[in-house]
């Protein structure tokens, strides 16, 4: 046998005196399990983990955050620890370790501790050296005695001191403040604080004096600004007309400042002049003018109207724009298409605006008008003037942009603007449900239509080129013809003559002769588009009745020109067309030649495979032991040794000793002739 | 002695299970509370092997040019052989080698298919393979944690016959 050839045969009989273990083994499986930890240790379990963990982390001590490392550098609050420098323990929740920080701390909230050094930053001065304070370690060292830790000292609160932990305590012997909202209050006093609010109120009101108060009665007490402020809040709210006037009047009298301040109608005041507003030629200083008023809307009305007008301007300006670039494109420079595209979209845009301002200026219009007729919003009417105006804009709104009174709908007054909500939402829920191909077909499609827009403007604007160009031809044409006459008017003379000379002699011949000249001029026509027929029906008329030999040899080649023109841009197509289907062959023929490849190699592996199994499937000439040899040998010694086995039973078993003696020698017999054999 | 490190991680998410693993990398992730427990024990320094599949031919030519296998019953009565008598463990099948490794587990694996996934892919140990665990010294086992060391191999005597189409019909791929 060839060394190269390796015969597969089977061990029929194994008798391992040894295992080793070694490098690479011949049945080709390493090592199944590497057991490196005796079981007879300890191996926690999960359940043990978690429990050791538990117990471990049982302990009040918190880790610190290893995010802000405990030190709160800015007023940004931590995301780890929120603020409280320490980390949630195993398995606790952000809920779970918000609610036992708040019960760690007696105010209710997490306090952050501002521990870094307020000398340095992260331990170093500006000028890069230590920190003398902190020795570089960034952290304030210099902590305040453990009795002093944490003081606070808030407004109107008793001072709020800590523990060494940085644990707040607060004194819950505080007073509460005067202001209603107060978070440190409310923090003290938690749920009690609306009932000790309400004790305090009437403690502080009963030692109020009469001159307190701004109507008789003891109501709306004005005793400071911030009082004198609520109840001008609250009585613009709950009281008559005369208990305005008189809380008004009482507390302009004892507040100026309030007064002078721009007040609004619940009491609250702008702290600067908003500068949204800065355009606006409307002043709120009166009630009258208070949001929601009529005048109010009117203004709104306006205010939107002005938009929808400078919208319209703009796409206006928009429109003027694409057609000039669409011009520009015309003329040659293509890149101009993309701004094309870009600039129908900008209109598009402001279209949509532009639908959206003037459906509100006509709303507001409405409210605005509504008040006029017969219903008070906020107390006030719109003027006569206004409520003119308001229906000249809703009119000039109308005609601009087509009837939108939702009172000529089925649905209530704002039945358009929930149609308009409808759809929206139509279309998104529409689009949400679409599947990615529907979604992209749809897509593809808007894309062709604003393609097939934008061509349509390009188109537009060659035809208008083409016009232009042939005006051009013909005009130019006439000055030629003009500069001949000047120049030679008797050959000008004698055409006319053989002209003449030819309608006497043939008037058929002439409508021949208009039709033949008119054929290339349709030709020409057809060439150029349909925008330019007014322009060809002149051109046309001027060379029947005027056209010069040079002319028509102008013509005549110009036609020769563009028909040639026309054959080279179809050859050229052609040969495009014939460069396709020859790179079309060959990828084809690429594709046949590399599966015959893979089919070579296929057909050589199969081949390969059957050679093997041939191979496997014939007797190896370099068997040892046949087959049949040894399963005959193994099926004699089987049966002697069952033989003998039945026999070393009998002659242990039995109580005749003859029996027995009988079956020793049958026995020595037996395993004399397995030696011999 | 050897330090094993046990990290319990915890995701801050919801409905997510708590995994207790053995690591190294003290920054497996910065997402979870972690909290280390050392614990020391002692490494055993035992490995599972595969002794002898049946019906699956040797990966390697053996030093006689042939590629072996064997069915079924030869491996289970190899295996009870080996396992009754001798008990034996060398290294590298070289002379004086012996007594380097006891073994504590040697048996036939009755019962699925046992898939280990392991670094050098999916191993599978099917109903009939011989299966065993040894103990190792402790140079050994160095030998083994280098990678010097890889698998088992029988030495022994054998009658070797050519095989019939069923059984070669038989021989399993894995």
């Amino acid at each position: 046998m060839p060394d190269t050839e390796v015969a597969i045969t089977e061990l029929l009989e194994i008798d391992p005196d040894r295992v080793d273990a070694v490098s690479s083994p011949a049945n080709g499986t390493d090592w199944l399990i590497l057991k490196a930890i005796d079981d007879s240790e300890t191996v926690a379990t999960t359940d043990e983990v978690l429990a050791e963990i538990a117990e471990v982390t049982k302990t009040d001590d918190r880790a610190k955050c290893d995010a802000c490392d405990g030190i709160v550098k800015s007023d940004d609050v931590c995301k780890k620890c929120f603020g409280s420098g320490v980390l949630p323990r195993l398995g606790e929740t952000p809920e779970e370790f918000i609610a036992a920080v708040k019960a760690s701390a007696p105010s209710g909230a997490p306090v952050p501790v501002r521990t870094d050094c307020p000398t340095c930053v992260n331990g170093y001065l500006p000028d890069d050296k230590v920190c003398p304070d902190c020795d570089g370690s960034g952290k304030d060292s210099t902590e305040p005695p453990s009795d002093k830790l944490n003081r606070v000292d808030a407004d109107g609160h008793k001072i709020h001191e800590g523990d060494a932990k940085g644990r707040e305590k607060i004194d819950k012997s505080a007073e509460l403040c005067d202001d209603d909202d107060c978070d440190i209050c409310k923090e003290l006093f938690g749920d009690e604080f609306t009932v000790e609010k309400a004790k305090l109120k009437a403690k502080t009101r009963n030692a109020l004096p009469d001159s307190a108060f701004a109507l008789p009665g003891r109501r709306y007490p004005i005793h400071d600004i911030s009082h004198a402020r609520n109840a001008l809040s609250r009585v613009a709210q709950n009281g008559t007309p005369e208990e305005k006037a008189k809380v008004r009047a009482a507390v302009h009298r004892k507040y100026p400042e309030i007064e002078s301040a721009t007040a609004k109608a619940d009491g609250t005041t702008f702290s600067a002049p908003n500068p949204a507003l800065a355009t606006s030629d409307s002043t709120v200083a009166t009630d009258a003018n208070a949001p929601g008023s009529s005048t109010w809307e009117a203004q709104d009305a306006q205010t939107a109207t002005d938009a929808a007008v400078a919208l319209m301007a703009a796409a206006e300006l928009i429109r003027t724009f694409a057609s000039r670039e669409a011009q520009e494109v015309a003329a040659g420079e293509g890149s101009d298409v993309v701004d094309v595209f870009d600039a129908s979209q900008a209109l598009c845009a402001v279209n949509d605006a532009l639908g959206v301002m003037a459906r509100l200026a006509f709303h507001e219009g409405l409210e605005a008008a509504k008040s006029a007729d017969d219903v008070e919003k906020a107390g006030k009417r719109l003027s006569r003037k206004s409520v003119s105006a308001l229906a000249t804009a809703r009119d000039h709104i109308t005609q601009l942009l087509g009837d939108d009174d939702p009172s000529k709908n089925d649905d209530n007054d704002d039945g358009a603007t929930k149609s308009v909500e409808l759809d929206m939402d139509k279309l998104s829920k529409e689009i949400e449900n679409m599947e990615v191909d529907e979604l992209t077909k749809w897509a593809d499609a808007r894309d062709e239509k604003l393609v097939g827009t934008v061509g349509e403007i390009v188109a537009e604007a060659l035809k208008g080129k083409a016009a232009m160009d042939e005006a051009a031809a013909v005009s130019n044409a006439k000055n030629a013809r003009n500069k001949n006459r000047k120049k030679n008017p008797k050959a000008e003379t004698d055409a006319l003559e053989d002209e003449a000379d030819q309608g006497t002699n043939d008037s058929a011949s002439s409508p021949a002769t208009g039709a033949a000249k008119s054929e290339g001029d349709e030709d020409a026509a057809a060439d150029e588009g349909t925008g330019a027929d007014e322009t060809d029906d002149a051109a046309k008329a001027a060379d029947e009745v005027e056209l010069t030999p040079e002319e028509i040899e102008a013509k005549k080649a110009r036609k020769d020109a563009k028909k040639a023109l026309k054959a080279a841009k179809l050859a050229e197509r052609e040969l495009a067309t014939k460069v396709a289907l020859t790179k079309s062959i060959e990828e084809s023929l690429a594709k046949v030649v590399e599966q015959n490849e893979v089919l070579k190699a296929t057909v050589e592996t199969l081949t390969g495979e059957l050679d093997g199994v041939k191979k496997m499937a014939a007797p190896s000439t370099i068997s040892r032991t046949a087959p049949a040899d040894a399963q005959i040998a193994a099926k004699a010694r089987d049966d002697r040794d069952m033989q003998i086995l039945a026999l070393e039973r009998k002659a242990r078993e039995s109580n005749d000793p003859d029996v027995k003696k009988a079956a020793r020698e049958d026995l020595r017999e037996l395993r004399g002739a397995g030696v011999a054999s | 002695m050897t330090d094993v490190t046990y990290r319990l991680r915890i995701s801050l998410e919801p409905d997510t299970d708590t995994v207790v693993e053995k690591t190294t990398d003290p920054n497996a992730s910065e997402d979870v509370a972690a909290c280390e427990i050392f614990k020391s024990v002692e490494e055993s320094r035992v490995t599972v092997g595969l002794a002898y599949p049946h019906s699956k031919s040797d990966k390697g030519v053996a030093a006689d040019g042939h590629i072996d296998f064997a069915g079924r019953s030869a491996v289970e009565k190899a295996c009870w052989s080996f396992t009754s008598k001798s008990r034996s463990i060398g290294i590298q099948h070289r002379d004086g080698t012996e007594g380097h490794g006891t073994v504590v587990e040697s048996g036939i694996h009755r019962g699925p298919d046992w898939i280990i996934k392991g670094d050098g892919g999916e191993k599978t140990i099917v109903d009939g393979d011989w299966v065993m665990a040894v103990q190792w010294d402790a140079p050994t086992w160095d030998l083994i944690k280098s990678k010097r060391l890889n698998g088992l191999s029988p030495q022994g005597r054998a009658k070797r016959g050519t095989p019939t189409p069923e059984a070669l019909a038989s021989l399993r791929s894995h």
